[in-house]
């Protein structure tokens, strides 16, 4: 008995009484299962109007009366963004979401560069990790010392002294220059960060290994750095014009210190969040270490390759 | 009883769902449209030249609707309802024809057909495809497939090829002239700069309106591709 009464598809049960009344369908069901073909009908007839227009088929119609609900195209947008863990890392939409950042957040994140500012990083560190700014910063880098010696010596050879050769500017060295900054920025901004993710995690005197989960993070935070050779690229070139004098390559070294400096403080205020146990404790870790030798290295290459 | 009232909120799902219905129903109309149109095409009996023809009209069209409106003149005469349109269309029907074109012409006169030629191509290519990573990266929503940005943004090339015309066949020939003049030199290696400005900006606007980029996130990228194009044209 409380089985059948408890089966909602039970019609009769040949007992009078209360239970009757249990059995009775559902007003809501009445509600909705006589319209629904009625309502259906003209969508129906409408998809099968089109669809017959498109291809003759007749399974269409029946196909489209089962797929409308969903709105299938939503679906689809939803699954590029909404669940980007579903997506294999070979997909481009899995890395869509590294790219989706509006402008006032990139121009927060850029000024937190350089005012020194990491006091909000560590609760969207997690979630908000882009590589826009990796590949974009160090573009603008790239481009700048491609374009901005031979820039010059056009506006000064031709627009303001008038004189016009045949060589100009030894492209030879333009494209040099150009080949040297993709590798050496691209190379440093792409991949030491996995070293250093390797030496973060083996390294048991800090805690700030708990902050880097991934290597997409890193990538960021070393794009970022590289903001600050934006600037740094366009006095060097301008200096450049006047190589041969020796206080100008002073001055041109004391740039590259200061950028040495702006940017490996970054890259440690970075790393370790907001735990200062480690500065203030007085020992240095092995990861600072590591990651201020390799940064030195950059900026010595730097220095040499590329002027 | 209570479940009479659920009435009012069951009905708009039925409404719900026939709004797609309609949607699809315009889309299936434009595919077929769309079908028809590329049905004409590659007809096997007619000369070739007539087939060039074509396709050079059929550049020339499209053209017409993304890159010719956009040339710099500071005011703004497209609505949003026509580039929805257009945009529909090109990303609807994309061909390669036209950046292929557009770069062999661009690194033609860059390259002055020297040995150049070859890695200027290739970058030229190189070019187009980061821009259309980029665009299909920051707009993973938008259902444009790869090769559709690397169409559009090919066709944005075109005040490119027409600065690689100017500065590089066109102001040389000026030079001749005068060259031993400063004053003749520092006019025309001005105007080879502001030539340089406005074909950039004009590549940017119609690239920026054809995708719907409006946000320096998504313009600024595609201007630094066109810009280091720009400058080689400039500066080679």
């Amino acid at each position: 008995m409380p089985s059948n009464n408890s089966s909602f598809l039970d019609i009769d049960d040949d007992l009078e009484g209360v239970d009757d009344f249990d059995n009775e369908p559902n007003p809501f069901d009445d509600a909705t299962v006589p319209d629904s073909p009625s309502m259906n009908e003209p969508t129906m007839g409408k998809g099968n109007a089109v669809h017959s227009a498109v291809d003759n088929k007749g399974e269409s119609a029946p196909l489209q009366g089962q797929m409308d609900p969903p709105a299938y195209d939503q679906v689809v947008g939803e699954d590029a963004s909404g669940g980007p863990n579903g997506l294999r890392p070979g997909l481009i939409n899995y890395y869509s979401r590294y790219f989706q950042l509006d402008p006032t957040q990139f121009r927060k994140r850029l000024s937190a560069v350089l005012t020194f500012r990491n006091d909000h990083n560590s609760e969207n560190a997690n979630n908000e990790t882009d590589l826009y700014g990796a590949v974009w910063i160090t573009a603008t880098v790239v481009m700048i010392n491609f374009t901005m010696s031979g820039g010059l010596t056009f506006i000064i050879n031709e627009v303001i002294r008038g004189v016009r050769g045949d060589e100009r500017f030894d492209r030879a060295s333009q494209f040099k220059k150009l080949l040297h900054s993709i590798w050496l920025f691209y190379g440093y901004t792409f991949g030491v960060p996995f070293i250093t993710l390797q030496v973060l995690k083996r390294d048991e005197h800090s805690e700030r290994n708990m902050n880097f989960k991934g290597v997409p993070q890193l990538i960021s935070v070393y794009g970022y750095a590289n903001l600050i050779w934006i600037p740094i690229c366009v006095i060097l070139n301008i200096l450049d014009l006047f190589k041969h004098l020796r206080t100008v390559q002073a001055i041109q070294w004391a740039i590259v210190a200061l950028g040495w400096a702006q940017s490996s403080y970054f890259l440690n205020s970075q790393m370790s969040n907001n735990n200062n146990e480690t500065q203030s404790g007085g020992k240095l870790s092995l990861s600072v270490i590591v990651v201020i030798a390799l940064h030195s290295l950059f900026c010595l290459l730097f220095r040499f390759i590329i002027f | 009883m209570s479940y009479g009232r659920e009435d009012a909120t069951i009905e708009p799902d039925f409404i719900e769902a026939d709004a797609p219905m309609v949607a699809t129903g315009v889309a299936a109309a434009n595919t077929d449209g769309t079908f028809q149109d590329s049905g004409s095409r590659g007809t096997l009996d007619e000369t070739v030249l007539e087939t060039l023809k074509r396709d050079v009209v059929d550049i020339n069209s499209r053209l017409k609707q993304v890159v010719y409106p956009h040339f710099p003149s500071f005011f703004s005469q497209c609505s949003d309802g026509m580039g929805a349109a257009s945009d529909n269309d090109i990303s609807a029907n994309c061909d390669l024809w036209a950046p292929l074109a557009f770069i062999i012409l661009y690194s033609l006169f860059v390259s002055h057909a020297r040995s150049l030629f070859s890695s200027l191509f290739v970058s030229s290519w190189f070019v187009l495809l980061v821009m259309a990573l980029h665009l299909r990266l920051t707009k993973p929503h938008q259902k444009v497939s790869l090769i559709s940005y690397i169409s559009i943004s090919g066709y944005c090339l075109f005040p490119q090829v027409l600065n690689a015309l100017l500065s590089q066949l066109l102001l040389p020939l000026a030079f001749h002239i005068g060259r031993e003049n400063h004053w003749v030199v520092r006019i025309l290696s001005f105007l080879q700069l502001v030539i340089m400005a406005l074909c950039l900006m004009w590549s940017v606007a119609a690239v920026s309106w054809v995708t719907k980029s409006k946000t320096v996130i998504e313009i600024y990228p595609l201007a630094l591709c066109f810009f280091g194009m720009a400058w080689l044209s400039t500066i080679l």
